[in-house]
């Protein structure tokens, strides 16, 4: 192992082992339910970054990847009455065909046309949801999906514990899989086409065969997390369409910092927590958000990662990383 | 005779890349100067600090008297400063009359606009034929002849063009040469940065010859090279 | 299929058509010139309407619709300045414009959304009637809100498109837009105008929320639908040229009218992305766009 996967991996097993240790010195419920939520997001946004960070693709419809694993999980699981387990796989299944649907006529588009197409690929979802309700529910919505359970222990007892290290565990197999999938030669080839296109294709590179392998990789895991919080909250409701949710993970990743993969898990953590914590707030929890992205984004573009970095850096060197941080621009 | 373009000490590049190591020159009005030397040496890059693109670093640049080293390009327009840059596209999607009026954009300019569009006809005849026509429809040497064009009718004190020639067949700058020729003879106050020395030495009173960010030759100082050395030393022989 | 059927389908393609006309329109004008999609320009159209709400309306300051629709335009024109200046100026020179940008807008769009919330409350407002009754043109009868759409977005768009051919100021945006370092060197202020730019795509965003709040109810969430609608238009048309985008905005308000009355309300936004993938997987660069 090289040395910067030892640091990834010593930093991510550290920050699992905490949360880990969390619920045994005593955490509240309702704090726990913050946690798991934020699990969620976090491997929402992580999965985002090998689109929108490595892969340089403007995919604008990893959210719908979620919600179409939401509503997988839920008609597996309730309408097809599928064990729930396999609901849960099922729910990625459905996001990765989804995904191979429309990378399709995004393949020969540029820039702003890709964010437009996927974007508005969202908005196809949330129509269709609506206007098949005998199926979906319509804008009600699925109720009383089954959970999951080991055996006859429900995964909601003891203070939703089995939801918190189903999730904890999730996301830990997402960010292995990330970092896997980033350092291999796959994972190699989409960043050369990032950073020089033509180049890449020099070297034989298929851009359209890459472009359909990295939406299909993003969109396995973001279907589960789309099943575990289905199987967690119970309800498959369109409201997890709208552009809060988006909003949220995407700042998750920018704010993190892009092609990272801690650092969009890090800040989906701190986002949740802190909108849960502002939820009293009302209406002005979105003004503080919206004004927190983008003060970020204009004063710290480098993300969260950046600071971190460059804070451990610090301890080591002086400050000189961390100034370099605030000038770094997204990669 | 006062200068009317003083550079003082410039130093300036990209990124953390020096180009110009504490450069000077003085031009005085009604005087025109000839600027070659390799590419990649600084010549447009003094340009682009000239004319407000760039940020000096140290040093400063004077225009009549006034320094204009920390000024917007805008203002280094409007006290009558005009850049033709190298290779300029203008803008594809306008008319050719579209672009000249917009040459004429400062307010300087905008009373003397009917007077010096009838200059660039007269200069170019053929823009007349064409004034109607997408800038993008136009051949290289149209453009040029528009590029310059644009300079005339933002009614220049001085006039810097770079490289008007670049990449044109030979009778086409020979059409440009006479116009830049004409330019000069007028009360314009010129810069002209060529590879072709002897279309300078033709065009303009003195040259410089810019290397590694300085000026190695200035034939305007007594005991330096005169033309026909610079010609000799650099472009070999039978240049 | 009746006469009435096509009256119907006629009528209100018209007036979708109108509307999404100028929404398309300040949309097409920022991308065109500064290369930034406004996620937040549907939120515009929304905080217009309740400012016109504000100053027109009874329960506001009670100053008449006219006096509500001059100074609410005018307040978005200068709320667009503020905008640029505050969302998208800090970004331009970045090597990720687009991609921030769309992140900027959109946290815009939550602030604005929530802002309105907070200063009006969730519940809906009623824009006072423009006129006290309809009006029937060739026997198909109109609103007299549907009236002030159908008029007043070809008026509009010829005064944008004098605008911009036409004055020395338009043909500059223009200009900033295709080459900006060149427009720095004739002397142009690239800054102001795109200030420019953005300010009067504000204002139709505002102007367009202001007929749309007249034709329907204002609320803090009424400018998601219009925003998605306008995203449809300008894929369709792509995004390079003004009179694309308007072709594309009529085009789009006839196929959803003609969908609307045929295959019903919910059927038709899955129909016309449809449509728009179908065009993007032939035309990459939308229906009337350039390379």
């Amino acid at each position: 192992m090289q040395r910067r996967d030892r640091t990834f991996f010593a930093l991510m097993a550290a920050g699992a082992a905490a949360l880990a240790l969390l619920p045994l010195i005593g955490v509240d419920a309702s704090f726990r339910h913050f946690l798991i939520l934020a699990f969620i997001y976090a491997i929402v946004a992580s999965n985002w970054d090998l689109t929108l960070g490595y892969g340089g693709i403007l995919n604008f419809a990893h959210p719908a990847f979620f919600e179409l694993g939401v509503y997988g999980y839920a008609i597996f699981a309730s309408t097809l009455e599928v064990e729930p387990w396999l609901a849960l796989l099922l729910a990625g299944g459905v996001a990765v065909i989804a995904a191979l649907m429309i990378v399709l006529p995004v393949l020969r588009l540029r820039g702003i046309y890709v964010i437009l197409v996927t974007f508005a690929f969202g908005q196809i979802c949330l129509q269709i949801v609506l206007s098949q309700s005998q199926i979906t529910g319509g804008s009600q919505g699925m109720v009383l999906l089954p959970g999951l359970q080991l055996g006859d222990w429900s995964f909601a007892r003891d203070g939703r514990m089995g939801y918190y290290y189903a999730t904890l565990l999730l996301l830990v197999l997402s960010t292995i899989y990330l970092r896997m999938v980033v350092r291999s030669s796959f994972g190699r080839s989409i960043q050369a086409l990032r950073d020089n296109e033509y180049y890449a294709i020099s070297r034989g590179i298929s851009v359209s065969r890459q472009r359909i392998l990295t939406m299909a990789a993003s969109a396995v895991f973001t279907g589960m997390a789309g099943g575990m919080y289905a199987a967690y909250l119970r309800v498959a409701s369109p409201e997890v369409f709208g552009l809060d949710f988006l909003i949220i993970v995407l700042s998750a990743l920018l704010l993190g910092g892009t092609s990272t993969i801690l650092g969009p898990v890090m800040a989906a953590i701190l986002l949740a927590i802190l909108s849960e914590w502002m939820m009293d707030l009302g209406a002005w929890r979105f003004l503080i958000l919206s004004v927190l992205i983008v003060g970020v984004l204009r004063f710290y573009p480098g993300g969260l990662y950046a600071l971190i970095e460059g804070l451990a850096k610090w301890a080591i060197s002086g400050r000189a990383a961390v100034r370099r941080g605030a000038r770094s621009p997204l990669k | 005779m006062s200068a009317l373009l003083e550079v003082a000490g410039a130093v300036t590049g990209y990124g953390r890349t020096r180009v110009l190591h504490g450069l000077s020159l003085t031009l005085n009005e009604g005087r025109s100067l000839g600027v070659c030397g390799p590419n990649g040496h600084g010549k447009t890059t003094l340009m682009r600090a000239v004319s407000g693109l760039l940020r000096l670093w140290e040093g400063d640049v004077r225009f009549d008297g006034k320094s204009i080293a920390r000024s917007a390009p805008q203002s280094i327009v409007e006290a009558g400063l005009i850049h033709v840059p190298q290779g300029n596209r203008l803008f594809p999607e306008l008319s050719v009359a579209e672009n000249l009026r917009l040459g004429a954009y400062s307010q300087r300019a905008r009373p003397n606009e009917a007077e010096n569009l009838e200059r660039v006809f007269a200069l170019f005849p053929k823009l007349k034929t064409r004034r109607s026509q997408k800038c993008r429809t136009l051949s290289g040497g149209e453009r040029q002849m528009l590029s310059i064009g644009v300079g005339v009718m933002a009614q220049p004190r001085l006039l810097i063009l770079d490289e008007p020639n670049l990449g044109l067949a030979p009778i086409v700058k020979e059409e440009l040469g006479e116009a830049i020729q004409d330019i000069a003879e007028r009360d314009i106050t010129l810069i002209l940065i060529e590879q072709d020395i002897e279309f300078i030495m033709s065009v303009t009173n003195h040259t410089l010859v810019v290397e590694q960010g300085e000026i190695t030759v200035d034939t305007s100082i007594a005991g330096d090279m005169t033309h026909e050395e610079i010609v000799s030393r650099y472009f070999g022989e039978n240049a | 299929m009746s006469l009435d059927a096509i009256q119907s389908i006629l009528s209100s393609a018209v007036v979708l058509g109108s509307l999404y006309a100028i929404m398309a329109a300040g949309l097409a004008l920022t991308w065109t010139t500064l290369g930034i999609f406004n996620f937040a320009h549907g939120a515009l159209m929304m905080i217009g309407a309740y400012f016109a709400w504000q100053i027109g309306a009874d329960a506001g300051f009670g100053l008449g619709v006219a006096a509500g629709m001059a100074i609410g335009v005018a307040a978005l024109v200068g709320l667009g300045v503020v905008f640029e200046r505050l969302v998208i100026r800090p970004f331009l020179g970045s090597r990720q414009v687009v991609l921030i940008t769309v992140i900027t807008t959109l946290a815009a769009m939550i602030f604005i959304q929530n802002s309105a919330l907070l200063t009006w409350g969730p519940r809906m407002k009623q824009m006072p009637p423009v006129l006290p009754q309809g009006i029937s043109v060739m026997g198909i009868s109109f609103s007299a809100a549907e009236l002030l759409i159908v008029i007043a977005a070809p008026v509009t768009l010829i005064a944008l498109w004098l605008f911009l051919t036409r004055t020395r100021l338009g043909t500059a945006v223009r200009a900033v837009a295709q080459n900006p370092e060149a427009a720095a060197l004739m002397g142009l202020n690239v800054s102001r105008l795109y200030s420019l730019a953005f300010a009067v795509s504000a204002g139709l965003a505002g102007f367009s929320g202001i007929l749309l709040g007249s034709m329907r109810f204002i609320t803090p969430t009424m400018g998601v639908e219009p925003l998605i609608k306008a995203l449809v238009v300008v894929i369709f048309g792509g995004l390079g040229s003004l009179g694309g985008t308007i072709g594309a905005a009529y085009i789009i308000g006839f196929l959803e009218a003609t969908s609307i009355y045929f295959i019903g309300l919910y059927w038709t936004p899955a129909l016309l992305f449809l449509v728009i993938i179908v065009v993007l997987v032939i035309r990459p660069q939308g229906l009337f766009g350039k390379e």
